[in-house]
C-alpha cells in the first residue's frame, strides 16, 4: 500500500518537531507535516505537541490553519499533517520592495480578528499572535498557526503562567506577571501588528524584559491606578518611570496617513487596562472596517516577490 | 443593528465531542459488542500460539456488561488516584473521559484498564495544564515505573483519535447556578440554592462514568445533575423560563425574535436547548419546553443507572481479565496450586496482579 502522504523536503526544524513538505499522495494536494519524535522526550509526547493537536482538532475555520490529519508512523512518530502555508505576514512586512496600501493592511487585519475571534468564542487563548504565526495561503488568505502555546480558560480562579506570547507582543499585563489574564492578551498582540502593518518596523521592539516595560510604556502611557484599578498590587510593577499617555496628534504623527477610525481601534486594542480593551466583536464592528477603502479581497493581497 | 452569528449550539456540534463522541444508543451498544467480539477473538489468538497448553476451559472470556463493569470501577479509581495527587476536577473527569473512550475502541481482554488508567491520568494532566513529570507522578503510584505509564500513551492518543478536548460540565453547572438564582431567587433562598450545588457537583463526578456522556450534552448533563438533587428546583426553572410564552402565539413569535437578535453571549452558553444533539431546526418555545423536559428526565434516569461494581465483583472481573491477556499464567497458577495447598488461593486473587497487555 502506498503511504498516504509522502514527505520531499525538510524545511524546518522547531522544538519539538521537524516540518517537511509533502503531497497527500492520492490527491496531490501540498501538505506541511510536522514530525515529533517519539521517545525523544523524558515526559512523553511534549505539551507544546498536546496543545496544537488539541486545539486544532477542534477549531476549524477559514483563518485558521487546517489540520488535515493525524498519523503515527511504523516507528511511532506522531505526525500532523497542516496544511501548506507557503508564506507568513513577516516575510511581507520585511520585503521592502512591497507597498501597503490601506485596503490590504485593513483585509490582513480582518483576516486576523476573524481566526482570532473564532479562538475566543470557543475560550481559547492563542497566546502566541506575532506576524510570523499569521501565515499565509496562495490565494492570500491569511491562518492564524503555531498553537502550541494556546490553552483553554476553565475557570476563572484558575492560575495562569505569565510567560507567554513573544516578548514584542505581549500585554502590560503579562509584562506586570499577572496570573489572571484574559483573551484581552490576544487582542493587545493584534494592537502591535495592526501598528507594525502600518510602520513597517516593530512597534514596540524591547530588547529584553526590563527593556520592554520601558519601550511599551514610552510609546502608550505608564498605567497608574486612575486609568487600572488595583495595577499598582501586579506583582511586577514596581520601579516604574512614569510617563504620560500620548496625545491624539502624537498619534497622528507617528502613524501618517492612519483615518480616525483606524487610530480608534488601535487605541482600543492598545487600551493598558485589560478590563477596558476591546474585544474582537468590538473590534470587527469598529468604524474602521465600516469606512472606505474597502478590504482588498485575499487574492489581490501583495505577494512576496519571487527570488532566486 | 443585528449581527447574524453562530450559535453555541452549531460551535458545540463542531467540536470532536459531539462529532466523534456522541451516539445513540444503538450505535454505542454496537460498538461496545464490536469491541467485545475483538477481544474475544484475541483471547482465542492467544490460546492458539500456545499450541493448545493451555485449554480453552481454563480460561473465561468477560461479556460486554462484565467489561462495563470493570471499566466502572477503574474510573472510580481514577478519582481516588488524582485526589491522592491532589490534580484538579478537570483533570480527573478528562482522565476518566480518556479510558471510557479508549475502551469503545479497544476491549479489556486486550488492555489491562488499571495499566490505561495510569496513562489516561498522566495524559489528561498534561492535556489540561496541570503537568506532572513522569518520574515524580511515577513515584507517587506504587508499582509503577516512568515506562511502564508511557508505553501506552501512544496507543492511548490513538485509540483517542487524537482529539483531546473534552467538555466537562462544570462549567454549565456553574452557570445555571448562577441562572437558577436570577430565575428563581423570589422561591429558593441562596443557601438552599448553594447546597443543591455543592451536591449537583459531586453527582458529576458519577454522570461522567454513565453512559449518559455519550448521547448528551454538558449543559443537559448539568441540569439533570441539579435535577436528581431537586427535582422540583429544575422543573420550575424549565417551567418558568421556556412555558412563560405559550399564552399568546404573538408573543410566542416574539420571543424566538428576540432571541436571535439579541444572541447575548453568556445566556446562549448556559442554555441547554442551543446545545441539545437532538433539536435540528428551531422549534416554538412550547415544543423546546417539552424537549426539554423529557431529554432531562431522560439524561437524570441514565446517571442513576451508573455501574457500580462491588469490589468482590470487579476483583472476580479483574482475575478473568488477567488470565486472558496472559493465559500461559493459568499454568503457572495451577503448578503453583498444587505444590502449595490451601490458603494462598484467595489470597492471590486479591492479589492485583500487573497484567501486560497483549
Amino acid at each position: 500500500m502506498p503511504p498516504l502522504y509522502t514527505k520531499s523536503k525538510k524545511v524546518g526544524e522547531g522544538t519539538y518537531a521537524v516540518v517537511y513538505l509533502g503531497h497527500h499522495t492520492a490527491t496531490q494536494r501540498p501538505i506541511a507535516i510536522k514530525e515529533i519524535k517519539a521517545g525523544q522526550f523524558k515526559d512523553g509526547l511534549d505539551m507544546s505537541a498536546i496543545r496544537e493537536m488539541k486545539y486544532l482538532q477542534e477549531l476549524r475555520h477559514l483563518n485558521i490553519i487546517e489540520l488535515v490529519d493525524v498519523f503515527s508512523s511504523q516507528e511511532g512518530d506522531l505526525n500532523l499533517v497542516l496544511e501548506y502555508l507557503p508564506a507568513d505576514l513577516e516575510m511581507l512586512i520585511k520585503d521592502r520592495s512591497i507597498l501597503f496600501s490601506p485596503g490590504d493592511i485593513k483585509s490582513w487585519l480582518l483576516m486576523t480578528l476573524r481566526g482570532v475571534h473564532h479562538c475566543h468564542r470557543n475560550h481559547i487563548l492563542h497566546r502566541d499572535l506575532k506576524p510570523n504565526n499569521l501565515l499565509l495561503s496562495p490565494q492570500g488568505e491569511l491562518k492564524l498557526a503555531d498553537f502550541g502555546l494556546a490553552r483553554s480558560l476553565t475557570s476563572p480562579n484558575e492560575l495562569l503562567t505569565h510567560n507567554v506570547v513573544t516578548r514584542w507582543y505581549r500585554a502590560p499585563e503579562l509584562l506586570f506577571e499577572s496570573r489572571h489574564y484574559t483573551e484581552a492578551v490576544d487582542l493587545w498582540a493584534v494592537g502591535v501588528i495592526f501598528a507594525e502593518l502600518m510602520l513597517r518596523v516593530p512597534y514596540l521592539p524591547g530588547r529584553d524584559d526590563l527593556d520592554q516595560i520601558d519601550v511599551t510604556f514610552q510609546a502608550l502611557g505608564t498605567p497608574t491606578e486612575e486609568n487600572w484599578s488595583n495595577v499598582s498590587s501586579l506583582p511586577n510593577y514596581n520601579d516604574l518611570k512614569i510617563y504620560p499617555e500620548p496625545t491624539r496628534s502624537e498619534l497622528r504623527k507617528r502613524f501618517i496617513g492612519a483615518t480616525e477610525a483606524a487610530l480608534d481601534l488601535m487605541c482600543g486594542l492598545l487600551c493598558l487596562n485589560p478590563a477596558n480593551r476591546w474585544d474582537t466583536e468590538r473590534a470587527l464592528l469598529s468604524g474602521y472596517f465600516k469606512e472606505s477603502p474597502d478590504p482588498t479581497v485575499p487574492v489581490d493581497l501583495p505577494k512576496l516577490s519571487k527570488k532566486e | 443593528m443585528s449581527v447574524p452569528r453562530v450559535t453555541f449550539d452549531e460551535l458545540y456540534r463542531r467540536s470532536s465531542q459531539y462529532r466523534l463522541w456522541s451516539y445513540t444508543r444503538e450505535e454505542l451498544q454496537a460498538k461496545r459488542e464490536a469491541v467485545n467480539n475483538k477481544g474475544c477473538l484475541k483471547v482465542d489468538e492467544r490460546l492458539k500460539q500456545l499450541n493448545g497448553e493451555v485449554s480453552e476451559d481454563l480460561i473465561t472470556k468477560v461479556t460486554v456488561e462484565e467489561e462495563l463493569k470493570l471499566i466502572s470501577f477503574n474510573s472510580r479509581r481514577i478519582g481516588m488516584l488524582a485526589k491522592h495527587l491532589n490534580l484538579p476536577s478537570q483533570v480527573r473527569a478528562t482522565a476518566v473521559s480518556f479510558l471510557r473512550k479508549f475502551y469503545l475502541v479497544n476491549s479489556v481482554m486486550e488492555y489491562h484498564p488499571k495499566l490505561v488508567l495510569l496513562t489516561c491520568l498522566f495524559l489528561a494532566a498534561k492535556s489540561e495544564n496541570s503537568f506532572i513529570s513522569i518520574n515524580s507522578f511515577s513515584k507517587r503510584i506504587p508499582k509503577t515505573t516512568p515506562e511502564s505509564i508511557l508505553k501506552l500513551e501512544f496507543e492511548v492518543l490513538q485509540s483517542l483519535k487524537f482529539t483531546l478536548f473534552v467538555h466537562h460540565p462544570f462549567r454549565p453547572l456553574y452557570g445555571f447556578f448562577y441562572d437558577l438564582q436570577d430565575v428563581l431567587g423570589d422561591e429558593f433562598t441562596i443557601e438552599e440554592l448553594g447546597r443543591v450545588y455543592d451536591k449537583a457537583r459531586k453527582l458529576i463526578d458519577e454522570a461522567l462514568i454513565s453512559d449518559a456522556v455519550f448521547h448528551f450534552t454538558p449543559p443537559q448533563i448539568a441540569l439533570a445533575c441539579f435535577k436528581s438533587i431537586k427535582p422540583e428546583l429544575v422543573d420550575r426553572y424549565l417551567e418558568k423560563k421556556f412555558k412563560k410564552e405559550s399564552k399568546s402565539k404573538v408573543k410566542v413569535a416574539e420571543a424566538i425574535k428576540e432571541e436571535q437578535d439579541e444572541g447575548e453571549v453568556q445566556d446562549q452558553d448556559q442554555d441547554p436547548a442551543k446545545a441539545s444533539a437532538n433539536t435540528e431546526a428551531k422549534p416554538k418555545k412550547i415544543d423546546l419546553y417539552q424537549e426539554l423536559s423529557r431529554t432531562v428526565e431522560e439524561c437524570t434516569a441514565m446517571i442513576r443507572t451508573t455501574q457500580n461494581p462491588t469490589k468482590e465483583e470487579a476483583t472476580d472481573i479483574d482475575r478473568k481479565v488477567h488470565y486472558c491477556i496472559s493465559p500461559s499464567l493459568v499454568l503457572k497458577r495451577k503448578r503453583e496450586d498444587t505444590s502449595e495447598p490451601s490458603g494462598d488461593d484467595t489470597k492471590r486473587q486479591r492479589t492485583e496482579t500487573p497484567a501486560t497487555p497483549m
